[in-house]
């Protein structure tokens, strides 16, 4: 059972120094197959909840659990990537590191391009991709270091609505590949998909109204 | 990751242009040419104030010792590395020029080795020294026969001796040379660099010692004891080497920080330090490997063109500039590169 890839947040809270608190008492267990949204309106803590689960901030009270999770893999709002390389650098990249030949780098690189409908812009340089190609390259990229935990943030954030489906139906379909996913986003398309919600908004509501 | 692979990363870094290569060989050549040429040219106005100083006769240094000059040792004391000439001399009858009967001419007699002192080259055999502005107003030039109430002579030699402050006996003289049988009045040698030794050379060819004679040095103008050896090592631009480490780790070190975003990166993509070190190095290697070689050709040719000094050994001593700025170039984009924490890319972010 310890070996099983688990993250589990056991009583989960958190504030910055001077703020109020983000969300507190939160507790979860995600295991590898789901897709796990976490959905709040912005400031939230959306952001800050991923990088708790990554282990990169120390929870203010409460901890996070990894067990067995090796590889952590964040895709960012903002695509980062080398202007000048091409994309299918980009997804051979991780590969490469992880003993690959080129040739075989570039095979697999360019399979997993195709799953997120970037066949054609292999050859591309990075800087001439637009926002939602940028964003999809960067899944693909982080799908290619074979992640235990991925995070995903405000993925469909920058894309127009068809892009914006799209994206999402590949995210869901990443649960296939027994990974942890999970994203931060208040898009409808990706929080409908979703195999288990975190609403950060909900509570926070006792605040509020409803 | 291979090694391969690596060298393969690296050069599609370089030619995508994400290594910046051009930049970086053009900012670490720029700037360690000029500490190259600062360097090089405060070598050039030493050696060119050395030279000046040894032509004016300061590096020349005469025993005056009546009737007790030993011609013979005189002369070979010329041949010690640090004596690049040596000569004895006697004063001699005056002289008249047919053409100009009224002019006296001082005349001095000399051994062989003194043409060498008044830096005569190629002297004809048989020709007396004639002082350069005496010719000027003989019109006399290198192989003229001349009558003189003595007899005929032929110029075999025109030395400079312009009044700049020196021994002023030889101003307006004819030397003639003679051979060392008997016993002249002064030696000179001249000696760089400056060695206290050589008084104690040019003592050693008095014949007799009752009464020691006087050293003095030719031209005191510029000073009795110009130290090139010291101005050298004391040069400003002998931290250049310093400097070329500074500049090569700028430069380097701000290439590295400009991508920081992709080092971090390619850490959270799961590359190694040391992979990453690796491709690092090469890729600087490729625009300070050839800086460092265009810039020795550059030093050489200078050298060479200006000749300043020995060549190799100037080359010795400001080829380190480049040697030192491009090692260094390599190590600055390392340390760079190695300051990048993957948790720099979530920051990075988080703050965007
Ligand atoms: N390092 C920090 N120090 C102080 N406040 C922070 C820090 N990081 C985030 N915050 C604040 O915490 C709140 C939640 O931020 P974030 O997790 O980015 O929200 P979301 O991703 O839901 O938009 C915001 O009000 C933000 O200003
Ligand atoms: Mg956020």
């Amino acid at each position: 059972m310890t070996d099983q890839v688990c993250v589990t947040a056991e009583n989960l809270g958190h504030r910055f120094p001077g703020t109020d608190w983000l969300f507190s008492d939160l507790n979860f267990s995600l295991n590898p197959g789901e897709v796990i949204c976490v959905t709040g309106p912005s400031g939230s803590g959306k952001s800050t909840l991923l990088s708790l689960l990554a282990g990169w901030e120390k929870p203010t009270s409460g901890a996070v659990h990894r067990t067995g999770v090796e590889r952590v893999q964040w895709v960012f709002q903002n695509p980062y990537g080398v202007p000048h390389r091409s994309v299918a650098d980009h997804v051979g990249f991780p590969l490469l590191q992880q003993g690959l030949s080129r040739l075989d780098a570039d095979t697999k690189a360019r399979d997993l391009l195709a799953r997120f409908g970037l066949g054609a812009t292999a050859d591309r340089e990075f800087s001439a991709l637009s926002g939602g190609e940028a964003q999809r390259l960067m899944l693909a990229r982080a799908l290619a270091v074979s992640p235990d935990l991925l995070l995903v943030d405000e993925p469909t954030a920058q894309l127009d609505r068809v892009m914006a489906a799209s994206v999402a139906k590949t995210l869901t379909h990443l649960a296939q590949e027994d990974v942890i996913v999970v994203i931060a986003s208040h898009d409808t398309d990706v929080v409908s998909q979703a195999s288990y919600l975190i609403d950060l908004g909900v509570t926070h509501a006792e605040v509020g109204s409803e | 990751m291979r090694f391969s692979t690596i060298i393969d990363e690296a050069q599609r870094n370089v030619v995508s242009g994400t290594t910046r290569m051009g930049v970086g060989f053009l900012v670490v050549s720029a700037l360690l040419a000029v500490l190259a040429l600062a360097d090089l040219l405060t070598i050039a106005g030493i050696q060119n104030t050395t030279e000046r100083y040894v032509a004016s006769g300061s590096a020349t240094r005469g025993l005056v010792a009546a009737h007790s000059v030993d011609a013979t040792a005189c002369d070979a004391l010329a041949s010690i590395d640090t004596i690049q000439s040596s000569g004895a001399m006697v004063s001699s009858t005056a002289l008249r020029f047919s053409a100009a009967p009224a002019v006296s001419v001082q005349t001095f007699a000399a051994s062989p080795g003194f043409s060498a002192v008044l830096d005569i080259t190629d002297p004809v055999p048989g020709g007396v020294w004639m002082e350069a502005n005496l010719a000027a107003t003989l019109h006399a030039r290198v192989g003229d026969i001349m009558p003189t109430q003595l007899g005929v002579i032929q110029v075999g030699g025109i030395f400079a001796w312009p009044q700049d402050g020196r021994d002023q006996r030889l101003s307006f003289a004819i030397v003639i040379p003679r051979l060392p049988s008997e016993a002249f009045d002064e030696c000179w040698i001249t000696a760089w660099p400056i060695n206290d030794a050589n008084d104690i050379l040019l003592r050693s060819t008095q014949l007799a010692m009752s009464s020691p004679g006087e050293i003095g040095q030719i031209n005191t103008r510029l000073g009795t004891n110009y130290d090139a050896y010291a101005e050298f090592s004391m040069r400003l631009t002998r931290f250049t080497p310093l400097g070329a480490l500074v500049v090569g780790l700028s430069v380097g070190y701000a290439l590295s920080r400009l991508r920081r975003l992709e080092y971090a990166s390619a850490l959270h993509a799961g590359q190694t330090r040391s992979a990453q070190l690796l491709t690092c190095a090469f890729e600087a290697l490729t625009w300070s490997a050839p800086s460092a070689l265009l810039l020795i050709v550059i030093i050489w040719a200078v050298t060479a063109a200006f000749s300043i000094g020995e060549t190799n050994a100037v080359l010795g001593i400001v080829g380190r500039v480049p040697l030192i700025g491009a090692a260094a170039s390599i190590l600055g984009a390392m340390i760079g590169c190695a300051q990048v924490r993957e948790r720099n890319f979530f920051r990075m972010f988080k703050n965007r």
